[in-house]
């Protein structure tokens, strides 16, 4: 205890020193032990959801961009895959197929268009309100709740694409009409909304007043028989109510409304092989395994984890090599103070001790600082991962 | 009286450095007060780190307080070093990032043999007042002046209540105002606790103070040439 106390009083009577020293020595700890644990939780949570996930049915293209849109929402520059494809799904028994549309963002958060089997799939359920029942309904994540202060009953405005476009449909109004609870996922991060929406907010779907009543007649165009030509001037409903919810309707044929993929669980795995081998013998589309497809991605990451360990293993030299130098530049100062202690009568022991003590103790001051930022950085870390993959 | 030490046939010679010290008898009495005087180079730290056990010498014998030191472990001698005899040196020699009470309470803390209670922090305290330090026990070396350092270091000496307390050249840093001052502490403090004191002082003027004087160039038999070599 008095080699401690001693150890201590020369600690903080060199606060600099001390203070260097346990910063070198905490950050050559925290780096790879950071590096460790956060590739474990990643890889952890990126398997997960990829685990919870089958197949996935999409276009032909990059596979990662596939996977990423449709397990993290991630915006790619995929084509869309047509409603059509659901319908054949579900039309050969091969389990639950579930439609995803992933092309559009509110107040910069993915607008998920899916349908309420999602949410079933995923075990997400609504700490307020309800999941989304109605054309025009939104349910937040919980982070994007959290972030930016929308309760149920409030609205959210989608981005506009197009902002000097007015052929392009403009910002739909959303009613926030649930809050999913927290899953800690990036299911946290989506604005859920109906399939259907989707298509409005593509400018497949659209609703406006009776053209044969409620329209002004200077902005219609033709009538001939029951087609009437409208002006792109009339204004189109940018927010669904109940009162011009039965006028919102689709032009052209449904089957080729598009989605960003289609998340398929198969009934049991030998359909979920079947289906797989007949869409991708087929050619025009493809479905594949998110799992096998995070492996391949996790190998990228354990490359990129390799190097930061290499890069981690310098650091640790270098610093290990400058905490010798300290330490003997300090025990080289400390000569009187040890000749002192020699001549009044204490142990060699003790002196060893007393510099042993000081530098065990700034290790441990090390450790702790490291295990903390360790703890931070997979409390705050994962944030930045979800944003990257 | 009986003798606290007793030197016979002592040779002892730093390695390489041309340096030797013979001593073919010397003892001190307990309770003597003896001052070690010579010319640099004539052994007089030499033999007071003799007879303290932080040498060891080639051939003869030293017997502190009973205890032959040659007969016993480096690992004895300390412990009997730290538990017997008070050092004060001439540099004082305190630890800078200890304050004034710390610095006397050091032996304490650097040796198993002692322990450190109540009853110690008291004495500390005690021997802090009767030299008149008590008011900067709670200061560093840096922030005491000379005269205090050197207290502190006296105090540190007696803290143990040592049967021996060496001295080299206490005063040596001092001006003569606090020279002496510091002087009658020492005198003082070790006549209150019984202790044996050995001085080495090249200070001529205050040789009557003491009961007995030692010339290291009548004692040292084996010195050739005064100033030669590196002990004092």
């Amino acid at each position: 205890m008095n080699i401690l106390y001693l150890s201590w009083r020369h600690a903080r009577y060199h606060p600099v020193q001390t203070a260097v020293l346990t910063a070198c020595l905490a950050l050559t700890i925290f780096l790879p032990a950071a590096t460790h644990w956060l590739v474990r939780d990643y890889e952890a949570q990126l398997i997960a959801r990829a685990n919870d996930t089958p197949l996935i049915a999409g276009t032909k293209g990059n596979r990662f961009d596939l996977t990423l849109a449709a397990l993290y929402f991630r915006p790619s520059a995929l084509e869309p895959i047509p409603f059509s494809e659901l319908e054949a799904l579900d039309a050969s028994g091969v389990g639950l197929a579930i439609p995803l549309n992933v092309r559009f963002t509110a107040r910069g958060r993915a607008v998920v268009a899916t349908s309420p089997d999602y949410y079933a799939q995923r075990g997400l359920r609504a700490s307020a309100g309800t999941v989304p029942l109605r054309i025009g309904d939104a349910t937040l994540g919980a982070k994007v709740a959290l972030e930016l202060g929308v309760v149920v009953g409030d609205s959210l405005f989608s981005d506009q694409r197009e902002l000097y476009d007015i052929s392009k449909p403009p910002a739909l109004k959303l009613s926030v009409v649930g809050v999913l609870a927290p899953r800690g996922t990036a299911d946290d991060e989506a604005v859920f909304v109906d399939t259907k929406t989707a298509w409005i907010l593509e400018g497949l779907a659209h609703g406006h007043g009776d053209v044969e009543t409620d329209v002004d007649e200077s902005l219609v165009l033709e009538r001939r028989g029951d087609n009437v030509a409208v002006s792109q001037a009339m204004l189109e409903h940018n927010e669904v109510t109940e009162a011009n919810v039965g006028t919102f309707h689709y032009h052209g044929d449904t089957s080729k409304l598009p989605l960003s993929a289609i998340l398929v669980f198969p009934a049991s795995a030998k359909t979920g092989t079947l289906a797989k081998a007949r869409m991708n013998a087929e050619r025009r589309y493809r479905m594949l395994v998110p799992g096998d497809v995070i492996a391949d991605l996790l190998g990228f990451v354990f490359r990129v984890k390799a190097f930061l360990d290499s890069f981690a293993g310098v650091l640790a030299a270098t610093t290990v090599l400058l905490s010798a130098l300290v330490v003997v530049l300090s025990t080289r100062l400390r000569a009187g103070e040890i000749e002192t202690l020699d001549r009044i009568g204490s142990s060699r022991f003790t002196v060893f001790r007393l510099l042993a003590i000081e530098i065990g103790m700034i290790l441990v001051v090390s450790a702790v600082i490291a295990a903390a930022g360790v703890a931070a950085a997979r409390t705050l870390v994962p944030d930045l991962m979800q944003r990257l993959v | 009286m009986t003798a606290i030490i007793e030197i016979a046939d002592l040779e002892f010679a730093y390695g390489g450095a041309g340096f030797s010290l013979r001593v073919d008898d010397l003892a001190i009495e307990a309770g003597e007060e003896v001052a070690c005087i010579g010319p640099s180079g004539t052994g007089k730290t030499t033999l007071i780190h003799l007879i303290a056990g932080i040498e060891v010498p080639a051939r003869g014998r030293i017997v502190l307080d009973g205890v032959a030191l040659n007969d016993i472990s480096d690992a004895d001698r300390r412990a009997l070093r730290i538990s017997e005899i008070g050092m004060v040196f001439q540099r004082f020699e305190l630890l800078d990032y200890l304050d004034g009470l710390d610095n006397i309470l050091l032996p304490y803390r650097v040796s198993r043999r002692l322990v450190l209670d109540g009853r110690v922090r008291e004495r500390a305290r005690e021997l802090a007042r009767a030299t008149g330090i008590e008011h900067v026990l709670g200061r560093p070396p840096r922030r005491l002046s000379q005269g205090e350092r050197q207290r502190v270091a006296l105090c540190r000496a007696l803290v143990t209540e040592p049967k021996l307390v060496i001295c080299d050249e206490p005063t040596g840093n001092l001006d003569p105002d606090t020279a002496a001052l510091a002087l009658d502490l020492v005198f003082e403090q070790a006549r209150a606790r019984g202790a044996t004191l050995l001085m080495v002082t090249h200070d001529h003027g205050i040789l009557d103070r003491f009961s007995r004087v030692i010339d290291m160039r009548e004692l040292n038999a084996g010195v050739e040439a005064p100033g030669v070599g590196g002990a004092g």
